[in-house]
């Protein structure tokens, strides 16, 4: 299809200056592209979300001196009031062979988990002296190979003891670890952590809540307190109990901190882009002033001239969008 | 040829307008640049009538071009008024001289003042789409006719660049035609020609002349002004002869 005359003007006013033309449009898709960015959070958060329910993330984590707890026991614990799910776990920091830090989460069962569930990705779930470690130990150069592999770790009596690795695993607070601490995270039963660590009991105890205010999970855990303390061998919280926030998911401050960025910068660019598009054409108008003069002298408007630069303008805009999208 | 017989040489059909085609009564031009003051037209009477060939000489700086921009609305007298085509011009505003003058007037400068980046046949078609005459087909059409009718019918692509002095004024009178306007002016149309070419575009415009049209151009060079119907001599920013 050929253009009117006055049409072509306005594109081939573009393809004179190919340079300016190219580097308006590479702003304008940039500015376009980080638009996109605003759309991130919200999607962020949607994905944690369901990954959150998904992992059977715990509300509260409470960290023990190792202590053992009889079937009884748990059974108590899981029937507290506000306590929807309990799972107790076993962790053991260490070394492996070539002196990385290493941490060992030993999980009471791998086929009914009902708090901070483990999903196997890759292989099997780990049996006795066996492991499975997080799919995000390879992403941070802690790789230890698939399932059939084998990893020595430093026991707690100062062996170093050969596990078999039975395949990879994903779990939201075992991943943020890695990333955010530089450890090797593996996952095993509790027998074989218990073993390893050669100190019986659980040192890590994480509870699902109904209610998941704040308030409320400071009550439960004022009621898990009050209970412990009836558990022979029980000297107390190690550590201060972990309250997650409803909503909140691991490494979301880190991600909040990065999209505040975005939310500055993207509207810079957004106008820098677009007071770029305005100074080239007020550049084109003003370098065609001769030119616009001589549209006058053969009958154009002023409406018509203008609609000629605006034609421009809405080229320029339209390369930009259309350069976003490829 | 006489006025009188010009006049009679008009295409059939066309609209019937006042034997007079141009009329400067008074025309006062007073430029003003913050306190000095320049009288450009110091009272211009000047009658032209239709089918005339004129042509406008005098000294540089004595309004020659003054008096074309006030025929053409370019530009607007200080006093006085001025009548194309029965129409009182000076009374127009921005928005209905610029169509005014894509219907009723044909221009040619000196330097063809073609757009750079279109070619031959766009250019030779935009006022046509300025005044939205007929389909984007028919611009074209009657472009190409135009080209045609001033020998440039093979070049319709070239652009500006492409095409010598003469060709491009060959270019920038198709356009002026497009519209099929009654009157062509030209503000030394032939001052940025050699020799041949400007005795090739003085043909042109008799030529159209004689077709009916009438034509007004300014000019320093007497052997062409001679060659008119009517030569005006401007002297001053007034009418010394004519």
């Amino acid at each position: 299809m050929t253009l009117s005359a006055v049409a072509r003007k306005s594109v081939s006013d573009l393809t004179r200056r190919r340079g300016r033309t190219l580097f308006v449009v590479v702003a304008l898709a940039l500015a376009v592209a980080s638009l996109g960015l605003f759309a991130l959070p919200t999607l962020m958060n949607r994905a944690m979300t369901g990954e959150v329910a998904a992992d059977r993330l715990a509300d509260v984590t409470i960290t023990v001196k190792p202590l053992p707890l009889t079937t009884a026991q748990v059974l108590a614990l899981r029937q507290l009031p506000n306590v929807v799910a309990f799972n107790p776990a076993v962790t053991f920091s260490t070394l492996d062979r070539r002196g990385w830090r290493t941490v060992l989460i030993g999980k009471t069962s791998f086929a009914h988990q009902t708090v901070d569930a483990v999903t196997v990705t890759a292989g099997s779930a780990p049996g006795p002296g066996a492991v499975l470690s997080d799919v995000q130990n390879a992403a941070y150069g802690r790789g230890v190979g698939g399932a059939g592999g084998t990893v020595h770790l430093l026991a707690g009596n100062g062996d170093s003891v050969a596990l078999t690795i039975s395949g990879e695993g994903r779990n939201l607070a075992g991943g943020q670890d890695v990333a955010q601490n530089g450890v090797m995270v593996l996952y095993a039963t509790a027998p074989t952590v218990a073993a390893l660590s050669g100190t019986p009991g659980y040192t890590q105890l994480a509870f699902r809540l109904r209610d998941r205010s704040t308030p409320a999970a400071r009550q439960t855990v004022t009621s898990i307190r009050r209970y412990l303390e009836t558990v022979p061998g029980f000297t107390g919280f190690s550590d201060l109990a972990e309250i997650r926030s409803p909503g909140d998911w691991p490494g979301k401050s880190t991600f909040n901190n990065i999209t505040g960025v975005l939310y500055v910068v993207t509207p810079l660019a957004l106008v820098g882009a677009l007071v770029l598009l305005s100074s080239t054409i007020s550049t084109l108008v003003g370098e065609q002033t001769p030119e616009i003069a001589t549209m006058k002298a053969i009958g154009a408007g002023r409406k018509q001239i203008r609609r000629v630069y605006l034609r421009t303008a809405m080229l320029l805009g339209a390369l930009g969008a259309i350069a976003t999208s490829r | 040829m006489t006025p009188e017989s010009a006049v009679a040489v008009r295409q059939p059909g066309s609209p019937a307008s006042t034997p007079t085609q141009i009329e400067l009564a008074g025309v006062e031009k007073v430029y003003r640049n913050g306190k000095l003051e320049y009288a450009a037209l110091r009272g211009i009477d000047l009658s032209i009538s239709n089918g005339e060939m004129v042509a406008i000489v005098g000294p540089s700086g004595s309004g020659k071009s003054t008096i074309i921009n006030m025929i053409t609305g370019i530009d607007r007298p200080t006093a006085g008024t001025v009548t194309v085509g029965g129409e009182r011009i000076d009374a127009l505003d921005e928005e209905q001289l610029a169509a005014w003058r894509g219907d009723n007037v044909g221009i040619v400068f000196q330097f063809f003042q073609l757009l750079p980046t279109l070619t031959a046949l766009e250019n030779a078609a935009l006022p046509l789409d300025f005044a939205r005459r007929g389909s984007k087909r028919e611009r074209f059409e009657r472009a190409a006719h135009h080209l045609e009718l001033v020998g440039l019918g093979d070049k319709p692509d070239r652009l500006p660049s492409e095409l010598s002095g003469g060709e491009q004024q060959r270019v920038a009178i198709a356009r002026a035609l497009a519209c099929d306007p009654e009157l062509i002016v030209g503000d030394e149309p032939t001052g940025n020609l050699d020799t041949h070419s400007a005795a090739d575009m003085f043909e042109l415009l008799a030529g159209l002349n004689a077709t009916g049209k009438t034509v007004l151009y300014v000019t320093h060079d007497l052997s062409l002004a001679e060659r008119a119907h009517r030569v005006v001599t401007i002297r001053d920013g007034r009418v010394a002869r004519g």
